[in-house]
């Protein structure tokens, strides 16, 4: 046992790490600042956001993938794009956000501009996710659609939804997890109200703003924090293991 | 024949797939079929490819825009306040002073002490993964990473200020929030997400070189020197990556770094970042004082932009 502990010690040490840093937020659950108007807006705004974004960024990820061939200059562009808006910060991302879609287009502090300016976040993640899964696809089955005059939209956005939900569904949830990680972006287009929201035009409070404010403004708000924090690890793991599951029974190629 | 009988026929023939491609059930071909005899309507609309081209173009477009638009917002700022105003170290914006350097300095000093740390520590962690991934700690690991990667900010914002700030206090003295606990925040915010690059490019090389575990037995050269030598459009893909990310980082430093407007004279000392600034005083502020922010971002935007691009033809080849 010591032998094989001494081979691997690094990889031991980081997991050893991971479990004292998971530790750390093992308290007493408190919940005193907490509103359900909190957990609601940040589920609709953060599923909102990837709904709105997978569209576009599915069919950006069937240029990237070689399914829809368009001139060499523009489909550089995509993979630049891609490569940028990977690496921009995500207050960047909010300040333009804040400037566009709360500022100039009037939507004030609200779900709608969070939602917005979530879609400029998840638009890389969730364009690598889906040209990882489109590339091999097309790769396979590309040659025997062009066989019956399947053209690349139709494949796109018939045959390999029909083939790859199950894949599909995986990168929508990793894209789910990327939005509900994100403070910075949305500190300065939510708003922080708590109360219950009743159209998207409403100014919310996501939940990790709300644990920031918990933790760094609220005296005595630190407990709460670190209940919440517990409990958003929890179901971050909880969506890394669903996708798992969903690709064992949903998708059939 | 109709599209139906001449799917059943290559079904039955099998000349549309080579027998390992088969796929389970054979529905593949059934499919298509019907994607072809249901979708004229929706291919008579969408398979203009010339429309598609425009739908691209528009798309990127808006992203470019996108990303112009605090440049645009803050055009009157850098056309009213001289370079000397905002290049200085003076940061009063209620008395017209707009000096970034501070905020630079402090981004630059985060990157110098972090970059170094977090290369070191995920290249040390991907070679450990590569060496061992027959082994079952592997998937167990790199799932522990996929998490991490995905793990908000504020929740190492908040490990750092129960763990480590304390700790940097009883050893080092001061009040705790400083470089160095930013420093090591970060390191640990970041490494995953270094690690995990290395992790799969090198998987990545090894798909493409079969014979790259032989060759590696066989040489004179460490498994290090070997990738590096062969793959060093990811090497730099990553650190450019990994800057960018450090650079950028927002919560965990504005919980941990103190926010003390100066430049520190040692790791003990606390500072502020360019993204905290922003994020600090972007609720507040008003006027000029708005537009210097936006400025900043500005400013963040070219220099990522130009990090992020300074490799572009060898990243785009690759």
């Amino acid at each position: 046992m010591l032998k094989i502990v001494r081979q691997r010690w690094i990889l031991w040490l980081y997991m050893l790490m991971t479990m004292s840093i998971i530790a750390t937020f093992i308290v007493p659950l408190q919940f005193q600042y907490t509103t359900s108007g909190i957990i609601f807006g940040t589920i609709v705004t953060t599923l909102g956001a990837v709904l709105l974004a997978a569209l576009p960024a599915y069919l950006i990820a069937g240029v990237m993938a070689g399914i829809i061939r368009l001139p060499k200059w523009l489909q550089s562009l995509t993979s630049v794009m891609v490569y940028i808006l990977a690496g921009m910060p995500s207050i960047i991302l909010g300040v333009i956000g804040f400037l566009l879609f709360s500022d100039t287009l009037g939507f004030g502090w609200s779900m709608l501009s969070a939602m917005l300016t979530l879609i400029l976040l998840l638009y890389p993640t969730l364009v690598t996710a889906f040209s990882q899964l489109l590339r091999p696809f097309n790769q396979r089955y590309g040659m025997a659609a062009k066989s019956f005059d399947i053209g690349p939209v139709e494949f796109l956005f018939r045959l390999s939804p029909a083939y790859q939900k199950g894949k599909i569904l995986e990168a929508l949830i990793l894209g789910w997890a990327t939005s509900l990680g994100d403070t910075a972006a949305v500190m300065l287009t939510c708003g922080a109200l708590t109360s219950f929201p009743e159209s998207v035009m409403d100014s919310i409070r996501l939940l990790n703003y709300h644990i920031f404010l918990l933790a760094m403004d609220i005296p005595g708000g630190m407990p709460e924090a670190r209940s919440l924090s517990l409990l958003l690890i929890i179901f971050l793991l909880f969506l890394f293991i669903t996708p798992r599951i969903a690709h064992r029974y949903f998708s059939e190629d | 024949m109709n599209s139906t009988t001449e799917a059943k026929s290559i079904s039955q023939t099998g000349r549309c797939f080579p027998e390992e491609d088969k796929p389970a059930g054979n529905t593949c071909v059934a499919d298509i079929s019907r994607a072809r005899t249901c979708g004229i309507f929706l291919k008579a609309v969408t398979e203009n490819l010339h429309g598609m081209k425009f739908i691209v173009l528009l798309l990127m477009l808006i992203l470019v825009f996108m990303l112009a638009y605090p440049l645009v917002n803050s055009w009157d700022f850098f056309m009213e306040i001289p370079i000397s105003n905002w290049l200085s170290f003076d940061w009063e914006p209620d008395d017209d002073y707009f000096g970034m350097g501070i905020q630079m300095t402090g981004s630059f000093l985060l990157v110098l002490t972090t970059l170094p740390l977090a290369i070191i520590m995920g290249w040390v962690i991907s070679l450990q993964l590569v060496e061992n991934r027959k082994n079952w700690l592997n998937p167990a690991i790199v799932g522990i990473l996929e998490v991490w990667i995905s793990l908000p900010s504020i929740i190492i914002g908040i490990w750092a200020i129960i763990e480590i700030i304390p700790v940097v206090r009883n050893i080092f003295g001061g009040n705790g929030y400083s470089l160095l606990a930013a420093t090591i925040g970060m390191t640990i915010f970041i490494m995953p997400t270094c690690t995990l690059l290395f992790y799969r490019s090198y998987l990545l090389h090894l798909d493409q070189y079969q014979g790259l575990e032989s060759s590696f037995q066989m040489s004179v050269l460490s498994r290090s020197e070997l990738f590096i030598k062969s793959q060093p459009t990811a090497v730099i893909g990553t650190i450019n990556y990994i800057f960018c990310r450090i650079f950028g980082e927002t919560m965990v430093v504005l919980m941990v770094s103190g926010n003390s407007l100066q430049v520190p004279g040692n790791l003990l000392d606390g500072f502020r970042t360019l993204t905290a600034t922003i994020a600090m005083e972007m609720g507040y502020a008003s006027g000029m004082h708005a537009t210097a922010l936006f400025a900043m971002a500005s400013v963040a935007i070219i220099f990522i932009l130009f990090v992020l691009l300074v490799q572009y033809k060898r990243l785009i080849h690759a």
